[in-house]
């Protein structure tokens, strides 16, 4: 392919990339405007919900007051204004479910905390189910295959939150080896034995994931994926060839279901900046998901947005980082 | 496909997949055997973030009942917004305030004030003297300066909680002495210094804020981090991931200084585990010692796994019946039909109450407090409220045997046909216009679940009734605005919440002249009805007379009587909470009623009474040998007049 083809091609899916964030950012903007919440009543809520001795002529003063001080004024284009500004420079503002604090120093303190737990986890599982799905397919009359795939098919319909408490109720109650909540380290300094118990009360809840994930759909998948390509003409005429079975994995059926389970790996990274909600809170873990969680059903809107935006970008770039890289690992697949 | 594979053997490449795929099985299987080959868990197995010289003995563990705090380096609590009051601990073991009430019996504490406020005898003047030799955490005196400057910082500052109220009724605050403080009223109010006064829960404005540290700052943006405090403890170390918070006892406090209090407890620890399944381990296994509620089927849970817990009683039933707000349904009284008190009524009629009233026992035998007005029915309450209306509230339709409204679907039915209402050919009720009566409630999810509960049971009631019912849970987000701007038809919502004696301030919103209609809320303000003024009337006299005036009772009966007239919403209890103290580590908590000196409300300002009277057990290691201090009961000390 000529170097012009290949940077109109470039060029191309520069192009869709912005569209695609313009597009996001805009629906994004119109839903959590759609949504019945409103922060300034959650707090005046929070007020009478809590029988507060407050001055009921204040009360409504400070509704006014509320509006204002939270920067839900001025008219609906004169927002998404405000809103694509801060896309670009992606500071929304100040929180308001931690007022006066930014939104971005909220996303800041923990997105440390979810791509430690998230990408790791996100690989390990990829890298364990896709090892053992392809291992059963490609061995499938073994006992080792059969009970893999009992494990995988009895795990994958178990409720992720059921599965979370077996986990601790076994290795934080009746063994304690986890503490029970995801954070409990006293850090006076960081230092290695820190290091460790911050590993240590991360352990539960990555297992937890890895487990579901890489035993559910990732062992599934690829077990699928190995047992259509072994099907697959080609792989039969590569034998009937008389090839080595080590070649016939690696060129003819590894480099096949890689390809999917590439693009699906990329867009699961792409989404780890939007937590995982159900862990965060099972595990007491520090970390977006529930953020974002609160941020929606409480209307904060800088902060939903601050969160959001990141996965906007993540997915969105993972997509053009696949697109210009797949002609690369797939011959296939064209500039065009 | 062709069945034939060559003979040969497969090479390295399968291999290694096979030895990897074998490593995991049997770490996994090794795993498994190890769990499965223990006998049985250790009773005390603590992983709590302490220092390396704390163990469990020196420390007390309370719940962080908001759960992970977005920012909790964050303790400005004068800006709005701020969730979780009291789950960081800061109201509890570090804030201070002039005066504390006692919900147990409405007592007014006075605390950093040398005794209750001075009212001059046209209302219109205020004088607070403040105790001497008070200090701050750093060691700053605490003065008038510091209240003066609080004032004044809430009523310039706009957007600051508080900032209204001080601004509608301060004129003028000053300094007399470094000891006495004079506020000038806009208008006479008796009641000016519940502003300043814990009752319920604690207002973010309660707690007076150094002026040495914030005249510095801008109030809006400040996070007064790590804060300086006036109660007996000092922020130790905050979890960068919002979930827990460390208090350490300062030992140079004023009140152990002035008035020989200390409590206990070298640590206290606000702790948040996760979901309530979490709590229910951690509290099984004593790693936390306090918490605000469990649902009933979690509180089993603790109360099979530990013997040693307590509630509101130290024996079962453990639940406690108090909470500050009675819970029911509410109409919205500015929509059709419920705008029509003759509907309101027969909707009361056709509930049931002893069917709610027993879904709500406890497996510890636990049973709700009956309120049929709107006023927490504690002992105090019923003498001066409940029994003396009693006979008024018969001819209403009162059942004194269930001490609640009667039910009687035979009355409900004369009521509603007497305002046109008709059952159509399917059976069910239809509106005088022949349309289908569809009652839509809105119920809370995820937060409050005793209250969407008690949509579910009240909605079975009324679709008995022949009446179609629609029950919507929905999160606090929506929740909340709807309640806020009265956008739904009925509502599990609870206006009713009274924890004093004197009801001015929980009821006076009922008047119209506070009536709002960009937020109307339940529309009652701004209801009319023939004894509109009436009511409008009675609480104009009651905001003009003090608190202790025993007018103020009789006043508050009127009131109560034309709302249960006009019933414009049903109350049926406040919902028993199971507040569980664990006395395996710490014991002397309150306990009804035999050493009822607070109320067990540990999310409360006032938890720091019981702070400082708990006393160790012994069961557990403690490094720390302190026992408490003198009871936290300081004299009055308002200078003698020359």
């Amino acid at each position: 392919m000529s170097g012009e083809g290949l940077l109109r091609f470039a060029l191309i899916r520069v192009v869709y990339f912005f569209a695609t964030i313009f597009t996001a950012f805009s629906l994004t903007y119109l839903l959590l405007r759609l949504m019945p919440v409103n922060a300034v009543e959650n707090v005046i809520t929070q007020i009478t919900a809590q029988g507060m001795i407050y001055d009921p002529e204040a009360l409504n003063i400070l509704r006014r007051q509320l509006y204002e001080i939270f920067g839900l004024v001025g008219s609906p284009w004169e927002q998404y204004l405000r809103y694509l500004r801060g896309v670009f420079t992606l500071d929304f503002g100040p929180s308001i479910l931690a007022f006066p604090t930014p939104a971005k120093s909220l996303v800041v303190r923990y997105l440390p905390w979810t791509i430690g737990l998230l990408f790791f986890t996100t690989i390990i599982s990829w890298v364990i189910g896709n090892l053992l799905g392809m291992l059963s397919a490609l061995k499938e009359e073994s006992i080792l295959s059969k009970i893999l795939q009992g494990v995988a098919v009895t795990l994958y319909p178990i409720p992720y939150y059921v599965m979370a408490l077996v986990l601790i109720f076994l290795l934080a109650y009746l063994i304690p080896i986890f503490p029970l909540s995801g954070s409990s380290i006293y850090m006076e300094r960081l230092d290695l034995g820190t290091v460790l118990s911050i590993l240590r009360a991360a352990t539960l809840p990555a297992l937890s994931i890895v487990i579901v994930s890489a035993l559910g759909w990732w062992f599934l998948s690829s077990r699928t994926l190995t047992l259509r390509v072994k099907a697959e003409d080609y792989v039969e005429q590569a034998y009937l060839r008389g090839l080595p079975e080590g070649l016939i994995v690696k060129k003819y059926i590894m480099r096949n279901i890689l390809l999917p389970q590439v693009t699906a790996l990329g867009l699961a990274l792409g989404t780890i900046f939007s937590g995982a909600v159900i862990t965060e809170a099972i595990f007491a873990y520090p970390g977006l998901g529930l953020l974002l969680f609160r941020a929606i059903s409480t209307g904060d809107y800088s902060t939903a947005l601050s969160i959001v935006s990141l996965s906007i970008y993540g997915v969105a770039l993972g997509t053009l980082i696949l697109d210009l890289i797949y002609p690369l690992i797939d011959p296939r697949v064209g500039h065009r | 496909m062709g069945e034939k594979k060559p003979e040969e053997k497969p090479r390295a490449r399968p291999k290694a997949l096979y030895i990897a795929a074998a490593i995991i099985v049997v770490i996994v299987l090794a795993a498994l055997a190890y769990i499965l080959t223990l006998p049985k868990a250790p009773q005390v197995a603590w992983q709590l973030p302490l220092p390396p010289d704390a163990r469990r003995g020196d420390v007390l563990v309370i719940e962080n009942h908001h759960g992970t705090h977005a920012d909790p380096q964050n303790f400005n609590r004068l800006v709005p917004g701020r969730p979780g009051w009291g789950a960081t601990g800061y109201s509890q073991v570090c804030a201070g305030a002039l005066w504390y009430i006692n919900t147990t019996n409405s007592e007014l504490i006075s605390w950093l004030a040398a005794g209750p406020p001075e009212y001059s005898p046209d209302y219109r003047e205020v004088t607070i003297y403040l105790r001497k030799g008070i200090t701050w955490s750093d060691g700053v005196p605490f003065t008038a300066d510091d209240v003066v400057f609080h004032i004044n910082l809430i009523r310039n500052t706009q957007g600051l909680f508080g900032n209204a109220i001080f601004k509608k009724w301060v004129a003028d605050v000053s300094k007399v002495d470094d000891y006495t403080v004079k506020v000038k009223l806009t208008e006479p109010n008796p009641r000016f210094h519940l502003f300043l006064t814990v009752v319920i829960y604690g207002s973010p404005y309660n707690g007076i804020v150094p002026k040495h540290i914030w005249e510095k700052e801008d109030p809006l943006k400040f996070k007064f981090y790590p804060p300086v405090c006036l109660g007996p403890y000092v922020l130790k170390q905050v979890d960068p991931g919002g979930n827990w918070f460390l208090w350490e006892r300062n030992e140079n406090w004023w009140g152990t200084r002035l008035y020989g209090m200390k409590p206990a407890p070298k640590y206290v620890l606000f702790i948040h585990h996760g979901p309530e399944d979490k709590k229910a381990l951690a509290m099984s296994r004593h790693e936390l010692d306090a918490i605000r509620t469990f649902l009933p089927e979690n509180f089993q849970v603790v109360w099979q796994n530990n013997k040693y817990i307590g509630g509101w009683r130290k024996e079962p039933p453990f639940a406690w019946l108090f909470d500050a707000c009675v819970k029911g349904i509410a109409f919205n009284l500015q929509r059709y039909p419920y705008n029509i008190t003759e509907v309101r009524l027969a909707l009361r009629h056709v509930i049931n109450f002893k069917a709610i009233y027993e879904a709500f026992e406890g497996p510890d035998g636990s049973l709700p407090s009956v309120a049929a007005l709107p006023v927490v029915p504690t002992p105090l309450a019923v003498k001066l409220y409940y029994e003396p209306l009693e006979s008024e509230l018969v001819k209403l339709g009162y059942d004194p045997s269930i001490k609640w409204w009667k039910y009687d679907p035979e009355k409900a039915a004369r009521l509603l046909e007497s305002v046109g209402f008709k059952k159509g050919p399917d059976g069910k009720w239809r509106l005088p216009n022949g349309e289908k009566w569809v009652i839509n409630i809105i119920a809370p999810s995820g937060f409050e679940m005793e209250s969407q509960r008690i949509a579910f049971l009240v909605a079975d009631q009324w679709k008995a009734f022949d009446i179609e019912v629609n029950v919507n849970p929905v999160e606090t987000g929506v929740f909340s605005p709807s309640w806020s701007r009265g956008t739904f038809d009925v509502g599990a919502f609870w206006p009713g919440c009274s924890l004093l004696a004197d009801l001015t301030p929980h009821i006076q919103w009922w008047h119209s002249k506070y009536f709002d209609p960009s937020a109307p809320s339940i529309g009652w303000a701004g209801y009319s009805f023939p004894k509109r003024d009436l009511l409008n009337s009675i609480i104009d006299e009651m905001e003009r007379t003090p608190s202790g005036d025993p007018k103020i009772y009789e006043l508050g009966r009127e009131a109560l009587l034309i709302w249960a007239e006009q019933a414009p919403w049903i109350g049926f209890f406040p919902t028993p909470f199971y507040t569980l103290n664990d006395n395996y580590v710490w014991t002397n908590w309150p306990h009804y009623p035999d050493n009822y000196y607070m109320d067990p409300v540990y999310w409360w300002a006032q938890m720091q009474f019981i702070i400082l009277q708990l006393k160790p057990t012994g069961n557990v290691e403690r490094l720390d040998k302190t026992m408490p201090g003198k009871p936290p009961v300081l004299p009055i000390e308002i200078p003698k007049k020359p």
